[in-house]
């Protein structure tokens, strides 16, 4: 792993719930798990120019399926359950919460995490935040920038703030699944 | 791992803490924080003023003034991960009020006024400047800032020059503000128009 000490690496790699084959990172990237995290096979994260950040707060649950890359700059942060699937894909700073951390009209008011699911072979552009309770299909396109809120269905290419579909790449075979 | 079924992993659950535990835990956060902000001084020695107790918790700000940067009272700066900026032109003003937090990646750029009230929260990656070039040294015409007492801006909220933003609204992430917002109200979008109005009085501000 370039770009990393070999103390921090051992220190994160421990600070895993669990851990897939081939997990590589480069860059210092910063790991924070009071719940469970677990990371598939062949799972890259990207922590350099701009460190990556995985916080799991106590209680949360987030599990990183096999072949996902994150680029750098990433915020990912689950206080209840966060589910990036097989083979999703990442681009540069993107932020995926599921809690707000604040309450609109009310700042000292903590929410109420809603789970997060980004759903097999998404692809999530640069600059992608997505909100809490967001539901990202299968094979679905997030354009560069946008603020995910709800569902996207699978297969779909959506933009924007706040995010529409743009055109339908294949046709949606189901809705997103709950939410385990 | 060929298959994530989450409904087969252990619950987690919140540890038990034992008291000696707790104490020493509590021990090292009052020391953090007085180291935090006997250190913030000197980050913070190029501002003109700044208040009591104002900090940064983690990392380090990038303060280029060449103006007047006044900081209040219990600030929090929180750079962890990405830089805080602040930048002022020449006859540039950035004045921040008592409580309000800055999260990480936030940059500031002032040419003419920006000017932030108390009890404001900044998600991260916030950019607030009051020349349409962002640079302290553009040739575009500056316009003031203002945000008011209360809001809210979350992740990523670009406000642009001329901007007014009222006491107690929330902006919501990704957002592009240009113009006036009034108070206590949730807008967003770019450009950010007004979403809906928020019933309760903001409890802080």
């Amino acid at each position: 792993m370039r770009g990393t000490h070999r103390g921090a690496e051992r220190a994160i790699r421990r600070s895993l719930t669990s851990v897939g084959r081939n997990f590589s990172f480069i860059g210092r990237l910063h790991v924070d798990n009071a719940g469970s995290l677990v990371i598939g096979d062949d799972v890259h994260v990207r922590a350099t120019p701009v460190r990556s950040h995985i916080v799991v707060s106590v209680g949360g649950r987030m599990t990183i399926g096999d072949g996902v890359h994150i680029g750098h700059g990433a915020a990912l942060s689950c206080q209840s359950e966060v589910i990036i699937e097989a083979g999703a894909t990442l681009g540069a700073f993107v932020m995926i919460m599921d809690s707000d951390f604040h309450v609109a009209g009310a700042n000292h008011e903590v929410p109420q995490p809603r789970p997060v699911r980004v759903g097999r072979g998404a692809r999530l552009g640069h600059w992608v935040i997505v909100l809490p309770g967001a539901r990202i299909g299968e094979g679905a396109v997030v354009g560069a920038g946008s603020v995910v809120s709800g569902v996207v269905r699978a297969g779909t290419v959506v933009e924007g703030n706040p995010a529409r579909t743009r055109r339908v790449e294949s046709m949606p075979e189901a809705e997103p699944g709950p939410i385990a | 791992m060929a298959e994530l079924d989450v409904s087969t992993l252990p619950p987690t659950e919140s540890p038990t803490v034992s008291r000696p535990h707790q104490i020493l835990t509590r021990a090292r956060y009052a020391a953090r924080f007085a180291w935090r902000v006997v250190v913030s001084r000197y980050y913070l020695r190029h501002c003109d003023a700044v208040g009591r107790w104002s900090r940064v918790t983690d990392g380090r700000p990038v303060i280029d003034n060449n103006g007047t940067v006044r900081l209040g009272s219990r600030i929090r700066l929180t750079a962890s991960y990405a830089p805080i900026e602040l930048r002022t032109g020449a006859h540039g003003v950035i004045k921040i009020g008592d409580r309000t937090a800055i999260n990480f990646g936030c940059s500031f750029v002032s040419r003419a006024s920006v000017s932030i009230g108390a009890g404001v929260n900044f998600g991260p990656y916030c950019v607030v400047s009051d020349c349409a070039d962002g640079s302290v040294d553009g040739h575009t015409e500056p316009e003031p800032i203002t945000i008011c007492d209360g809001v809210w801006l979350a992740s990523r909220v670009t406000v642009g020059p001329g901007s007014h933003i009222g006491e107690g609204t929330v902006v919501t992430a990704g957002s592009v503000v240009r113009g006036k917002l009034p108070g206590n109200v949730i807008a967003g979008g770019a450009p950010a128009r007004v979403i809906r109005r928020l019933d309760r009085e903001p409890a802080d501000s």
